[in-house]
């Protein structure tokens, strides 16, 4: 008899700034619905232990997406992408979940990311504070610089180097299938997108002069950071958490840059008591 | 740490048996100069095999080159590191270490350079 994951993925057409995406989301469970961005670079497998995991899913409706340009979402066919270098702005990726939500007609969902996604936690409970209910930051900043480089889209240098520093930004404890697997999703993406993903992670966002506007009555902060992550140190986020009234952070012990995917087990440990405070909050 | 404390003839015929070490140092060929503290080790590597490593003069000409004080390369080289001393693209960006050179051509095979630090460390052990 075949055995299947509980995850299904499909196709949805998002409408953004007068362009259609076609944009691949996976979901699994049911309940309050949860919105889960990748990291810079990657794509929506980076969740699929998560998805997999019976007992979130029995009080939470988990949707993984690929952004547009990362894993199965590829580009619009109604613009001319190739004559510009890719770039990931603030506007455009907060404008993602947005929509998706809205066209999958969510009622206030749940919304966690990693890396950029982290970042993006932040940026939405300020710009969309009343569309979300809770927002969960992992390996989140107000502000980190120095990322946009030339080496991370270079003729010289393959996507081989891009899986191999992502290796060492996760935990030496992590399971090495698990490390390798999130290396392995990093050597798959389009060559530009890694570095045009960055220049929203280094440059385009920046809380620090903003972050203590975050209104945690309407929309409830967690960061969550894995203390071998040196991208977004868990100095860098609970100086961040503590800019923001009424957010709370942890650092996760033995994880690094990317827990949901290189040791979910573990990752879930710190997760679970968040979910269960949203769900006693909601 | 010293340089003494690395076998490199061992780390050598590790590296030159080790899978992933010789796909990712495929068509390699380079010379690679690290910098322990006040003492250097070249590496001479050949169509993705290391030839030789041996002692040299701080400055010697290389293709490339990452310096770090003793105890940064003895924090990376741990059996389990420390956190956020894990990595050697981590301690170059963040200004632990300070690679002089073909910056594209070390990133190029970082993947190599990476598992050779693996090697060390299990040859430490």
């Amino acid at each position: 008899m075949a055995r299947f994951d509980r995850t299904t993925g499909r196709y949805i057409h998002l409408e953004i700034d007068g362009t259609d995406y076609r944009v691949y989301f996976e979901e699994a469970g049911a309940g309050i619905p949860l919105l889960l961005q990748h990291t810079a670079g990657a794509d929506g497998r980076q969740w699929r232990h998560l998805l997999e995991d019976a007992e979130v899913g029995r009080h939470f409706r988990l949707i993984a997406y690929d952004l547009p340009y990362h894993g199965k979402s590829i580009p619009p066919t109604g613009r001319e992408w190739w004559r510009q270098e890719y770039r990931l702005t603030k506007d455009f990726l907060m404008q993602v979940p947005v929509t998706l939500a809205r066209e999958l007609g969510l009622e206030r969902p749940v919304y966690m990311g990693s890396s950029i996604g982290g970042h993006l936690a932040g940026d939405l409970a300020l710009h969309y504070p009343d569309h979300f209910r809770a927002v969960i930051g992992l390996e989140a900043a107000a502000h980190t610089p120095g990322g946009y480089l030339d080496i991370f889209y270079h003729p010289r240098i393959s996507n081989d180097f891009k899986a191999s520093a992502m290796y060492g930004l996760m935990s030496p404890t992590s399971p090495e299938p698990l490390r390798r697997e999130t290396a392995w999703v990093y050597s798959q993406g389009a060559p530009p997108v890694f570095k045009g993903d960055l220049y929203y992670f280094s440059v385009d966002h920046d809380l620090r002069e903003t972050a203590r506007q975050i209104d945690t009555r309407k929309v409830a902060v967690y960061l969550l950071t894995g203390e071998y992550d040196w991208a977004a140190t868990p100095e860098m986020s609970r100086a961040l958490a503590a800019e923001i009234p009424g957010a709370s952070y942890r650092t996760m012990e033995r994880l690094g840059h990317f827990p949901m995917s290189e040791d979910p087990a573990r990752f879930l440990a710190y997760l679970r008591p968040v979910l269960e405070e949203i769900r006693a909050w909601r | 740490m010293s340089m003494r404390d690395i076998p490199w003839q061992t780390v050598i015929e590790q590296a030159n048996r080790d899978g992933e070490f010789r796909i990712a140092a495929r068509l390699w060929n380079a010379t690679l100069r690290l910098d322990v503290g006040e003492r250097s080790v070249l590496l001479a590597v050949t169509d993705g095999a290391i030839r030789a490593a041996g002692p040299c003069d701080r400055g010697s000409p290389c293709d490339a080159s990452v310096a770090g004080a003793a105890e940064e390369w003895e924090h990376l080289l741990e059996r389990v590191p420390r956190p956020l001393h894990q990595d050697l693209f981590g301690g170059i960006t963040l200004g632990r270490f300070q690679l002089e050179g073909d910056r594209d051509a070390f990133y190029a095979y970082y993947p190599a350079v990476r598992r050779l630090v693996d090697l060390v460390r299990e040859a430490r052990r």
